[in-house]
């Protein structure tokens, strides 16, 4: 097919494939209009859930043992958060810590809760950026698999709490429960003594991030704060 | 009197010292942005809705393409602006307004897609919304929609952005979170698909 006979067909697909109606202009400003009248006092409480202003920029960690770290806090941040969360009543306050993942979870979600999820994805997205560093590299440090498997675990749990209630967030999970089962394989595989083995873990593993683009979705519902903490 | 024309301009319209400064940083915004954005970022209702007039267009309907539901491109449109517009203060021209909110709504509608992915509700709202257009011949519409349907969520994105749209490979990289090598791949495997796809319905199109 010529490139002239491929814009003819791109111009019969434009025609026929959603063709979008006209904007409703005046009706969507009037809810923007609403939702930015406090926009000076919202920005403080930071609603939204994008990282920084330049958008969805993926950013290298430093070094995987920081993550490991952070990894560790989290989960312990997780687990008492947990616990805390089943044994008291949630007496909540107004204005939640952490609103970028509020703002996705149902509201009767334990704020308790919400801080250690929100740290738990910060650790999530540490560990897979360095993932994809190593993974360029082309194999991945035997001590990721011991990091992925804590993260794994905690990410079960999450699936099982009722911050996984809304739709995004359980589908983010559980696509993140899937990869992080990769990270362990492939890991494993690549200190294995069969190197083709490792390649092909790891090469799916890669396959599975890029198709279900995780870490743009984790940063969308991180605030800058964790965003900004879990790339350092 | 400022020797620079335009800073002495700003001088007389009695801009903040941080617009001047962002101006003579020179970032990839052009002049009348980032007047708006300082305006809007100090609380200027009308800043914002000629911001917001300057893009709601192109993100609806990309939004729209990628969803085939109105509702959908609404709301994805409508969250893109109140949480750019939320930010505003934070901002500081290391990229374009309109790169940022295309980002947020093209994520969004990946988001919403992938939610409905799990619902099969989506598919009776776009078949009628589908068979109130009409274009063409029905068979040959179907099979354009099962077509592009079907293609790899990344590479419907690309193909969607760039040959529906008119998105350039730059902006779908800044909106993706990709490199602009993998936009192109992405379009490539897209087009190549669709042309397997398509072929025979296609053949009065080819020369």
């Amino acid at each position: 097919m010529t490139d002239q006979g491929w814009d003819r067909v791109k111009d019969q697909i434009g025609e026929a494939y959603n063709v979008p109606p006209e904007a409703p202009r005046d009706a969507m400003w009037a809810h923007i209009e609403g939702q930015i009248g406090s926009s000076q006092t919202r920005s403080a409480r930071s609603d939204d859930s994008f990282a920084d202003v330049t958008p969805l920029r993926n950013r290298f960690a430093r070094h995987w043992r920081l993550g490991t770290v952070v990894a560790a806090a989290a989960s312990a941040v997780l687990w008492v958060g947990f616990g805390l969360g089943r044994a008291t009543h949630p007496a909540l306050v107004d204005s939640d810590p952490i609103p970028t993942l509020a703002e996705a979870a149902p509201s009767q979600v334990n704020p308790i809760v919400r801080v250690a999820a929100t740290r738990h994805l910060a650790a999530t997205q540490s560990l897979l950026t360095t993932v994809g560093s190593e993974a360029a590299m082309g194999a991945l440090d035997p001590n990721v698999a011991a990091w992925a498997s804590r993260l794994l675990t905690d990410t079960r749990l999450m699936l099982d709490s009722s911050i996984a209630g809304q739709g995004d967030i359980r589908a983010l999970l559980e696509d993140l429960e899937l990869i992080l089962v990769q990270v362990v394989h492939a890991s494993n595989a690549g200190a294995g003594a069969d190197a083709d083995v490792g390649k092909m873990e790891l090469q799916q593993l890669t396959q599975g991030m890029q198709d279900n683009d995780v870490l743009p979705r984790i940063q969308e519902l991180l605030p800058p704060v964790m965003a900004g903490a879990a790339d350092e | 009197m400022l020797a620079h024309p335009i800073l002495a301009t700003l001088s007389r319209i009695a801009v903040s010292e941080r617009v001047k400064t962002a101006f003579t940083r020179n970032q990839g915004l052009d002049l009348d942005e980032r007047l708006l954005i300082a305006r809007a970022q100090a609380g200027d209702q009308a800043a914002f809705r000629t911001l917001y007039d300057g893009h709601v267009d192109r993100v609806f309907r990309v939004t729209y393409r990628m969803t085939g539901s109105e509702e959908a491109a609404r709301e994805c449109t409508q969250e893109a602006f109140v949480r750019a517009f939320n930010r505003l203060t934070d901002f500081r021209g290391d990229a374009k307004f309109s790169t940022w909110v295309h980002s947020i709504g093209v994520n969004m509608a990946l988001n919403a897609l992938r939610s409905r992915k799990r619902s099969r509700e989506v598919e009776l709202d776009q078949e009628l919304a589908y068979r109130g257009r009409e274009h063409g011949d029905p068979t040959v519409r179907d099979r354009i929609k099962e077509a592009v349907d079907t293609l790899p969520e990344h590479f419907r994105t690309v193909f969607l952005m760039h040959d529906l749209e008119g998105y350039k490979h730059t902006e779908i990289a800044e909106a993706l979170d990709v490199a602009v090598g993998t936009s192109k791949a992405r379009l490539s495997r897209a087009r190549a698909q669709l042309r397997l796809a398509l072929g025979d319905e296609m053949r009065e199109y080819v020369s």
